[in-house]
């Protein structure tokens, strides 16, 4: 068995690695306060598996960060 | 593949159905929740010992990525389809474990043929570079030994070759 799972790796690394620190935070922000409305159920729910991803993708690499920062920071 | 290395015909039917754990219903159905529980397990210590132990043996992530999600299906905890949605995540946090802890690692994505053949260059051009400043430090007064133009040649004198006494019955005469 094979998971072939490289190009979506690299495809979310190109998504996350061009925005600023400061962009995610918005976009992080944004994501927070916005409620689904009921009009947009559907396409939500076809979309909430890639959704989770790129935001669990994102929260991965933004922890990476942060350690590295402070790791750097007590050196 | 050798002639006894594969089953038996009807040894599937040997063992019970949905005896394995992966033959059931997964324990997990929610990537939320298996993605909770996979940090949750290569977070632990020992777990990140054995993440920079294999890696500096030179396991890859995408190799150790995968093996740790093969394992997960097999043992029942979630299916394949989660897996696939995990692994890039997965995959993305080992790395930045091993980034922060300072670890060498081979990611495992790249063609590794390719990779060797730009190592190659690369050591190339460095000894290349390093030949030449010696070459340099020594100066131009230095013969070079591999130089055939200094290379001075003894003249050989001339061999002279001596005819054998010819002998027998069909030796012709002069």
């Amino acid at each position: 068995m094979s998971l072939e799972y490289v190009d979506r790796l690299l495809e979310l690394r190109k998504k996350f690695n061009n925005l600023n620190t400061q962009e995610i935070k918005v976009e992080i922000k944004k994501s927070l306060v916005n409620k689904p409305d009921n009009s947009k159920n559907v396409e939500e729910e076809e979309n909430s598996i890639e959704k989770f991803q790129e935001d669990a993708f994102l929260d991965v690499m933004l922890d990476a960060k942060r350690l590295k920062e402070q790791a750097n920071g007590s050196v | 593949m050798a002639q006894f290395d594969r089953p038996v015909a009807g040894q599937s039917l040997t063992a019970p159905p949905k005896g394995a754990a992966y033959e059931r219903p997964p324990e997990i159905t929610s990537p939320e929740k298996a993605f909770e529980a996979h940090i949750k397990n290569v977070s632990r210590g020992e777990a990140i010992e054995d993440v920079i132990f294999l890696t500096s043996q030179g396991l890859d992530i995408k190799s150790l990525t995968e093996g740790l999600l093969r394992s997960a299906v097999a043992e029942g905890i979630h299916s394949i389809d989660v897996s696939l949605i995990l692994a890039p995540i997965l995959h993305e946090f080992i790395k930045g474990r091993l980034d922060v802890l300072d670890v060498t690692y081979e990611e495992g994505i790249d063609n590794k043929k390719q990779t060797e053949e730009i190592r190659y260059q690369r050591d190339y051009v460095l000894n290349k570079q390093m030949m030449d400043d010696i070459m340099l430090d020594e100066g131009d007064s230095t013969p070079d030994p591999m130089s055939l133009e200094d290379t001075q040649v003894m003249p050989s004198e001339p061999t002279i070759e001596q005819e054998a006494p010819q002998q027998g019955l069909m030796t012709r005469t002069g």
